[in-house]
């Protein structure tokens, strides 16, 4: 699955699977967690790539790795609702 | 010359000691065109008539690089008691920058602090071909480590007391990063002490330099350290942020480590960020840049002893790998 950060916002990928978007002129900024517990999951070149994702983005309950149920949504909810995300294809 | 290398210290020492320096202009800071002096990567001029000024500049700023009055200047200030009838039972002393007066005058016995605020105004305010962090910064070689913190966190201590434990001062208040390489540019000046840290740092380190502390600031009791000599010698060495650490002193708490995840430590650092909203996507780049390239943590301590030795451990890895992979060269 991938999606795509608005055109006017920034993105920058972590070698962990983390990232940030920044919105140049506004300053918003958010970290967009892989951590097992946070609200994403992995990402590369803008793209992510976990259940997780489509979970949130329905905002249903997710999985961590170790099998834990944890409340997906925060930022990525977040992100939706404001435009940053604008597109997801499964 | 490498622009990082540590090896080049004795260099830059020997350099250092064949300019004219602070100390030989004694009277300089009270004459009517004033001192200027080089505090990389900015020249200053002061020009102040207040003797107490003189004297902490004096016993702060010794070893700074002492420029012709006809340098360019980055930034003019003049720090000149408030005339009227007031100044006879509470002077007060007034900062002026290129002929405005940005802040309200203090009395006169704060004037260097008004005069090092005032200086930290004059590069955050101006100095956007930087990405400037309210951060300390250490290093050993080019190995960075910067410590983002509000006020109260303990962090001018830290700074302070690792300086004076051998590693070396590239600033206690701003981390400038160059946009172009990622690399933090020193600035090095005085460490602010405020209160309860002046006496802990000058009983535990005998040799420490301390101006004259200055009561009843909007900060407390502040007195400022002297940067070590090796540190301004490496004024214009940069480094690379290798680390980012968030302190926070906590009486009766042992030393406490969390490794945090590289975005949430690069947000956490982007609230400590001056001008990240002038600087828009190029700042952003640099930020997300200075963030993946460090490990980030969040550190409790109250015992100094430990907080260094848990920086030496640290450092000493990477510091391994970057002398193996110089000597491999």
């Amino acid at each position: 699955m991938y999606f795509r950060i608005a055109d006017s916002w920034c993105f920058e990928p972590f070698p962990d699977g983390d990232g940030l978007v920044y919105h140049p002129f506004l300053g918003d900024l958010y970290a967009l967690s892989a951590a097992p517990c946070g609200v994403l999951h992995t990402m590369a070149n803008g793209t992510y790539t976990r259940k997780g994702v489509l979970d949130a983005l329905m905002g249903i309950p997710s999985s961590s790795p170790g099998g834990e149920r944890v409340e997906m949504g925060g930022h990525f909810d977040e992100l939706v609702r404001l435009g940053v995300i604008v597109s997801v294809d499964l | 010359m490498s622009s990082y290398g540590w090896g080049s210290l004795f260099l830059l020492t020997s350099e250092l000691s064949s300019l004219a320096r602070v100390a030989q202009a004694p009277k300089g800071l009270l004459s009517s065109t004033g001192l200027v002096f080089s505090a990389p990567p900015f020249c200053f001029r002061v020009v102040s008539r207040s003797r107490p000024l003189a004297e902490a500049f004096f016993s702060a700023y010794p070893d700074y690089e002492l420029l012709a009055n006809s340098a360019f200047v980055d930034f003019d200030l003049e720090l000149n008691p408030v005339k009227g009838l007031r100044r006879f039972f509470r002077p007060l002393i007034s900062l002026e920058f290129d002929g405005d007066s940005p802040f309200d005058p203090l009395p006169a016995a704060q004037a260097f602090p008004l005069l090092e605020w005032g200086l930290n105004w004059c590069v955050t305010s101006s100095a956007h071909q930087y990405l400037m962090f309210h951060s300390a910064v250490l290093a050993k070689g080019d190995v960075a480590v910067l410590l983002p913190a509000p006020p109260g966190s303990g962090k001018s201590t830290l700074c302070a007391a690792l300086m004076l434990s051998g590693w070396r001062l590239l600033s206690d208040e701003l981390a400038l990063i160059d946009l172009q390489s990622g690399a933090v540019v020193p600035f090095v000046r005085p460490v602010s002490l405020k209160n309860d840290s002046i006496a802990l740092i000058g009983e535990r380190f005998p040799s420490a330099v301390l101006t004259q502390s200055v009561v009843d600031t909007v900060k407390g009791t502040v007195a400022h350290l002297r940067p070590s000599v090796a540190s301004i010698a490496c004024a214009r060495a940069k480094a690379r942020p290798r680390f980012l650490v968030f302190p926070q002193f906590s009486r009766g708490s042992p030393l406490l480590v969390e490794r945090l995840r590289s975005a949430e430590a690069t947000v956490e650092l982007a609230r400590n960020s001056f001008n990240l909203p002038v600087l828009g996507g190029l700042g952003f780049h640099a930020l997300a840049a200075v963030g993946r390239e460090c490990q980030s943590f969040a550190l409790r301590y109250e015992r100094l002893d430990q907080a260094i030795s848990w920086f030496d451990h640290l450092i000493g890895p990477v510091l391994g790998d970057h002398a193996a992979n110089k000597s491999a060269r």
